[in-house]
């Protein structure tokens, strides 16, 4: 499984500078977990708070970025806080096939393997 | 306005009232030296809470992401309000681990509620990892609006 080893390596290559922060009042960097399997990475963020409608996961060139907007308080006294977090993506990932899924403020977004890195289990044919 | 908040929601740690002298001391200063306070609230800030004064009710919100209903645990005893909760870390199936910020993690904050509060009609919701208990003012509590007659 050499392709496991070398995954944290590629997948985060180098975590972005918060730079893109600036200028928000309140900003926070979520938590965040990685597993993988042959399939896939599994990045999971705690996000609590935010809706699905206010949360952006974009892949610009090798950047994953992960924006999550959070609206609290009521009438009287709304404020808006920012998640953020982005990581530079390494090859052998397929960008089609990217999926977010939000439960409990919780993210879990999965970052497909492209088909050429996976690991293939070749059939020996019985003479 | 935060300082009053703090005194009215003197943060209780469970460890600290060992026995009713320490008790006797601590209530001794209640209203009187927010500092104590403010220590003890921020030594139980975690998870994320935050305190808000609404018209009619006071409104207590916990970030907890990925805790169940389950898991959580919400008490009113002797006008202690106590949460308790744990989020259980387990690897999603199949999967190796390759890089670990979060994890399991478990809490338990209890809030002396003040005069103001009717603790028999609190609520509480968990919505988007976020625990919300909303605390109703008491009647006498709430403000009057005082209608001015036309003479």
């Amino acid at each position: 499984m050499k392709e496991a080893n070398m995954t944290e390596e590629s997948l985060v290559k180098k975590e972005q500078s918060e730079e893109q922060t600036a200028g928000c009042s309140v900003c926070w960097m979520p938590g965040v977990d990685f597993y993988e399997n042959d399939d896939e990475v599994l990045l999971i963020a705690d996000l609590p708070g935010v809706e699905p409608s206010n949360l952006a996961v974009h892949l610009e060139g090798s950047e994953l970025r992960i924006e999550g907007r959070r609206i609290q308080g009521t009438n009287g006294s709304k404020h808006e806080a920012l998640y953020h977090r982005s990581f530079r993506l390494g090859e052998g990932f397929d960008r089609d096939k990217i999926a977010a899924e939000l439960k409990n403020g919780v993210l879990f977004l999965h970052l497909a393997r492209s088909e050429q890195v996976k690991p293939r289990q070749i059939k020996i044919n019985v003479a | 306005m935060l300082t009053l908040w703090r005194n009215w929601f003197a943060p209780v740690q469970t460890q600290y009232y060992t026995n009713e002298l320490q008790r006797e001391i601590d209530s001794l200063f209640e209203g009187f030296e927010p500092g104590a306070f403010f220590r003890a609230w921020e030594q139980k800030s975690w998870p994320a809470t935050e305190l808000r004064e609404e018209v009619d009710s006071y409104v207590l919100q916990t970030d907890v992401p990925g805790v169940t209903r389950e898991d959580i645990e919400i008490r009113v005893e002797n006008n202690i309000l106590t949460l308790k909760g744990e989020r259980k870390d387990e690897a999603p199936k199949g999967f190796k681990i390759f890089r670990k910020e979060r994890g399991h993690f478990s809490f338990s904050k209890s809030y002396r509620l003040p005069a103001q509060v009717d603790a028999s009609r609190a609520e509480a919701k968990l919505d988007k990892g976020v625990l919300t208990v909303l605390l109703p003012k008491t009647p006498e509590a709430q403000p009057k609006q005082i209608p001015i007659l036309v003479a």
